[in-house]
């Protein structure tokens, strides 16, 4: 490899280590000094050491003034990370076909393909989830449509609830997913699908064995994309979900608004950075290793 | 397609899109609520004075604290009143000039001597408001006589209320529901406030304040807690809408002009704001914003239905609790509320 | 041949429908942006009037522009960083022992809540005194957008196996003639997608930009948030609407530049 070898790792890295280093990790350092600060009276820190912001996040001092265990927050975590996991599931399954497809299309059709899935969202986020809730509002197009052909009676519930926030969680970041998998696919040596196919491997054989395990890093790398963003999200359960169900999102943008406790916003980001980084960190050992079996 | 096309077509779109207009001169930056912007005005003002307005737009009472700090260089803003003490406080705000505080005596009784700066030292009122109650008289028979009934809903009811997720603002018609002052800082108090919240909860259909005003015009929910404006607003699409002043009371607020300490055009930003308060400017103004002008004789000059709205005539003998800033253990007690509440 | 072995029945189906799921409500929001009333909720009748008002709007514009020009500058920085990155991860991936560690500072941007990346960004863009207008917009789009642009040049990467570079220098291809003749071509398809999500991140963005803008610098997202707050009309429809006959301009007219080329 002659190219790299003139051209060293470090030196392809170096653009990439200057614009993180200079404007992103300086920030980070930020954010963890500010957790271990006290909230300012305004908002804002005040310069003084303190831990009560990891302190809040599992106990919490009731009206009453006594310090207890308070499983609230842990709740919010787990529901967040329960529904981003619901969200990239959803998204492979829809992705992944999608994705294939485009991959299979004729050269010249491939990057329209792109333009495709990705045009839909020039349009604000916000206005595009303002247009589901016209959708499926009791008086919108889907209970409208089926009111007006007899199919039911009572309009369904179909928005300020679970299912409202999966669907506009899936809307939000469907592209995320089908973009990785395409240009892992795209490459795809369609020659050994055929090879397998000769050998009379079925098509969905042929599929579980050969195709998914090559699309595998575009798949991981579209679950991240989709995955991580997702369990930050609050706009969905916001103006979906009704707003009865809190969100990490909503939690932290919380307490630099309302609460203007910024040490517990830093705090609750410091952590979820902590455990999604550890588990990432998991599951790429995980996979080393069952690599190394092969 | 090949990607060197699309840049190039990229490229192409961009240089022709037509560029904005960049006036020679002088440069006003404002930096007011997303709602309060007046095109027209702002160029009326262009045209006398020569001085260019620059728009930029916060929507939160926190993003513009954090900007200020931040020192960002804007020459007029306008916070609400209960910031208005934290603004001063960390000292990003300048004293106003003799004059401007002389406009003071137009203005109507509800915002003279407001008890955030009642000496007009920083800041002028530009708009009030109230947080009611809009009743959808189709959906249902109440009449929101009571912010008690709004809370307290009867058993086997369909989840029909919406409430404000501005948590100063449901607090404060939380406690109004409760008779206790705004900012109470008891633990009884805010026992109580949690109650109430938490019994009502299985009765709202939504927490929120995005879009709530299209959820009224489309006739989705019976009982909204509602600012005056939004009420307005979506009354000028659905006629069953009501909005009400519950026998409790009603939350009132005030939002104000004020010069940041660091604004770089202090003489633009004095023509600025004694310019929008006079009264046929602010009668536009208030007309743009549908809010209600904190200058008395403004009020005369607006159109017939919004004179007549009831959304902007507070009933005489309404009681009105302005809302305050509270002390921190209260901010922080109501932000351990509303978590709990939608946790 | 080919083709009938690969068709999966169904997945031709799923991406058609994934396509209608991805535009129904762009087809909604462009029907409501003819719509006369004020309101979107409520249909009243035919008007082209809120196309009038946001041509008419010179605000709106300025925001629009410096969305597309912090979209563009994000996209193309971003893929700049990202695609000699990615290179390098993918040449040392048997030596490079922090490899890991370097892969997880590119996607810790994705995993801080944005609202705190805005509260932190601005902090320090304060601190060093950074004030390059527009340019503090895009510096801070830049750092998110990277993720975004690395992730599927990276996916696209793990598939080519390291011996096709080393064919090609194998025949005394100079660095530059590998890059530009073998490496850029096959990881086109990682490049276009990765930029297109940088850009989609970059355009709509409002959190973070809403925090760092200068004074005189709004975007399209920030106007959008205010308008929604102020009642959406049909205006915000009509300038999606805009928006997308302008991309909708964009993509057919580098595929016919496209044609003409190849014909």
């Amino acid at each position: 490899m002659r190219f790299l070898k003139l051209s060293p790792a470090y030196l392809l890295l170096l653009p990439f280590f200057i614009i993180m280093g200079v404007f992103f990790v300086m920030p980070l350092f930020l954010i963890v000094a500010y957790s271990f600060m006290a909230a300012g009276p305004y908002g804002g820190v005040v310069h003084q050491f303190s831990l009560d912001a990891y302190l809040q996040i599992l106990f919490e001092k009731d009206f009453d003034g006594n310090l207890h265990f308070s499983p609230a927050y842990l709740e919010v975590f787990l529901r967040s990370v329960k529904l981003a996991g619901v969200c990239t599931l959803l998204c492979v399954l829809a992705g992944f076909p999608t994705a294939y497809h485009m991959a299979t299309r004729p050269p010249e059709k491939r990057n329209l393909w792109i333009m495709l899935v990705t045009i839909p969202f020039w349009t604000n986020l916000l206005i595009r989830t303002y247009a589901w809730m016209l959708v499926l509002r009791n008086e919108g197009l889907v209970n409208n449509f089926l009111l007006y052909f007899g199919i039911i009676k009572e309009p369904l519930p179909l928005l300020y609830n679970g299912f409202a926030v999966g669907l506009g969680l899936l809307y939000s970041y469907l592209p995320f997913m089908i973009l990785p998998i395409y240009s892992s696919l795209e490459r795809m040596d369609w020659r050994l699908t055929e090879a397998a196919a000769d050998l009379y491997a079925g098509r969905w054989q042929t599929l579980f064995r050969v195709t998914i395990p090559l699309a595998m890093p575009g798949i991981i790398a579209g679950s991240v994309l989709v995955f991580i963003p997702a369990i930050g999200s609050f706009l969905a359960s916001d103006l979906l979900g009704g707003g009865k169900q809190m969100m990490l999102g909503n939690l932290i943008q919380l307490q630099f608004g309302f609460s203007r406790n910024w040490p517990f916003g830093a705090a609750a980001s410091v952590i979820l950075m902590a455990i999604v980084m550890l588990g990432m960190m998991l599951m790429a050992r995980k996979a080393k290793d069952v690599k190394g079996l092969v | 397609m090949k990607i060197k096309s699309f840049i190039i077509a990229a490229l192409a779109i961009i240089f022709l899109c037509p560029t904005a207009a960049h006036a020679a001169g002088k440069k006003l930056y404002i930096y007011i609520w997303d709602t309060y912007t007046a095109p027209k005005l702002f160029k009326k003002f262009e045209k006398e004075t020569g001085i260019k307005v620059v728009t930029d737009v916060y929507s939160s009472n926190d993003t513009l604290m954090a900007k200020l700090k931040a020192g960002g260089a804007y020459d007029v803003v306008a916070p609400s009143g209960n910031y208005v003490p934290f603004l001063v406080a960390e000292k990003l705000l300048q004293q106003l000039p003799d004059d401007l505080k002389a406009i003071a005596k137009d203005m109507t009784k509800s915002v003279q001597k407001p008890d955030y700066d009642p000496e007009y030292t920083y800041v002028l009122p530009l708009f009030y408001g109230t947080t009611g109650l809009a009743v959808n008289t189709k959906l249902t028979k109440e009449t929101g006589a009571s912010w008690q009934q709004f809370f307290e809903r009867p058993a086997g009811e369909k989840p029909s209320v919406g409430v404000l997720d501005d948590i100063g603002t449901a607090m404060d018609i939380a406690s109004l529901a409760v008779k206790k002052p705004f900012c109470d800082n008891t633990p009884e108090t805010f026992k109580t406030l949690q109650a109430l919240l938490l019994k009502q909860k299985p009765f709202v259909k939504v927490y929120g304040s995005t879009g709530y005003t299209e959820r009224l015009a489309a006739g989705e929910i019976p009982l909204q807690m509602a600012w005056n404006g939004d009420a307005y607003k979506a009354r000028q699409q659905n006629k069953d809408l009501k909005y009400v002043y519950p026998a409790e009371g009603v939350e009132v607020w005030v939002d104000n002009f004020a010069i940041p300490a660091n604004a770089k055009n202090a003489d633009a930003a004095k023509a600025f704001i004694s310019f929008m308060l006079k009264p046929e400017n602010a009668a536009e103004h208030s007309i743009a914003a549908g809010m209600m002008s904190s200058i008395k004789a403004a009020n005369e000059l607006l159109p017939e239905d919004m004179k007549q709205a009831p959304e902007f005539n507070i009933p005489e003998g309404t009681v009105t609790g302005v809302a305050q800033a509270c002390p921190a253990e209260v901010v922080d007690a109501y932000s351990k509320i509303w978590s709990e509440l939608t946790r | 041949m080919a083709a009938a072995s690969l068709k999966i029945p169904g997945f031709g189906g799923t991406a058609w429908a994934g396509l209608a799921f991805l535009y129904a409500p762009i087809v909604i929001l462009i029907v409501f942006s003819f719509n006369s009333s004020k309101l979107i909720t409520v249909w009243e009748g035919f008007s082209t009037d809120w196309y009038r008002a946001a041509l008419d709007n010179d605000d709106l514009q300025r925001a629009a522009i410096n969305s597309l020009i912090v979209g563009c500058g994000a996209t193309f920085f971003s893929t700049l960083i990202a695609l000699p990155t990615a290179l390098a991860m993918h040449s040392r991936r048997k030596k490079f022992r922090s490899q890991q560690a370097v892969h997880s500072l590119i996607m810790l941007p994705l995993l801080i809540p944005e609202v705190v990346i805005a509260i932190a960004s601005l902090s320090f863009f304060t601190a060093i005194g950074l004030s390059l207008d527009i340019g503090n917009i895009l510096i801070a789009h830049i750092v998110f957008c990277i993720p975004f642009a690395y992730s599927p040049l990276h996916a696209r990467l793990e598939t080519i196996p390291p011996s096709l570079f080393e064919a090609a220098s194998d025949l005394y291809a100079g660095p530059w003639l590998v890059f530009r003749h073998v490496t850029v071509p096959l990881l086109m398809p990682g490049i276009f997608s990765g930029a297109m999500l940088a850009f989609i991140t970059s355009f709509d963005d409002f959190i973070i930009t809403e925090m760092v803008a200068p004074p005189g610098a709004m975007t399209l997202p920030v106007y959008i948030y205010s308008m929604v707050r102020r009642g959406i009309t049909p205006e915000i429809n009509a300038i999606s609407a805009i928006l997308l006959a302008l991309s909708m301009i964009l993509v057919l007219s580098s595929y016919l530049i496209n044609q003409k080329k190849t014909s």
